[in-house]
């Protein structure tokens, strides 16, 4: 196999694991700076019903 | 100019979440404004990096990021992640697929430009789709008569004479 498109395909997957991980980091990090009141704008006592 | 369907047929299902959302006019504007921004930035993110996926996973991977801002936005705001499906919607898939006309369109090219107006476009007229039929929905608020404009049903009509009237739109020169 081609050295060059192992290369790439290597550093795609890379790309990926990165890209998860770091949105998977995001999440984290919001759900630590919740503390489980959501009292936000959109929150049900905003809207009508 | 003739405004094309294309733009119209995109805002229409997007819109449908807001069809259940029983949001006032500031709320559903803001709603629209959350959709379009991420709807933008998800469009700008995927443009630029999808030649750095897996080609396989890409759209698994795009996926994941919408579901990452629905959970973002429910944990800070507070609001239900109905409207993640208008994200999808609005953004357009199809450059993700490499068969496709827009996933030839090469990452860096003079078409881009273009391409990436066509989709303001067509956010600004999500924007304004959604703030008419909020002024309609609070403008129309008489009840009696066996009328309520607050029900579903009634936004589906709203839409049916949108749709009607951009199908019939007159030729200017």
């Amino acid at each position: 196999m081609n050295i060059k498109k192992v290369a790439v395909r290597t550093l795609r997957y890379l790309f990926l694991i990165f890209f998860v991980t770091a949105l998977l980091a995001v999440l984290y990090g919001v759900k630590r700076l919740d503390r489980g009141q959501h009292r936000g704008i959109f929150s049900a006592e905003g809207s009508r019903l | 100019m003739k405004l094309p369907e294309t733009l119209f047929s995109r805002s229409l299902p997007a819109y449908f979440p807001f069809v259940v959302y029983a949001f006032d006019l500031e709320r559903s504007l803001g709603v629209a404004l959350l959709v379009t921004t991420v709807s933008w930035a998800s469009l700008f993110l995927f443009w630029f990096t999808r030649r750095l996926f897996p080609e396989r996973f890409l759209k698994g991977a795009f996926f994941l990021w919408l579901l990452v801002w629905a959970q973002i936005v429910r944990t800070s705001l507070g609001l239900e992640p109905l409207w993640v499906l208008s994200v999808f919607f609005m953004t357009p898939l199809s450059f993700l697929e490499k068969g496709n006309r827009a996933g030839k369109v090469r990452v860096f090219s003079r078409e881009v430009p273009r391409y990436f107006l066509e989709r303001a476009v067509t956010g600004l007229g999500f924007i304004v789709l959604v703030l008419v039929m909020a002024l309609v929905r609070e403008g129309l608020e008489f009840g009696g008569r066996g009328i309520s404009f607050q029900q579903p049903a009634a936004m589906f009509l709203l839409i049916a004479a949108l749709a009607v009237l951009w199908k019939n739109q007159p030729f200017r020169r």
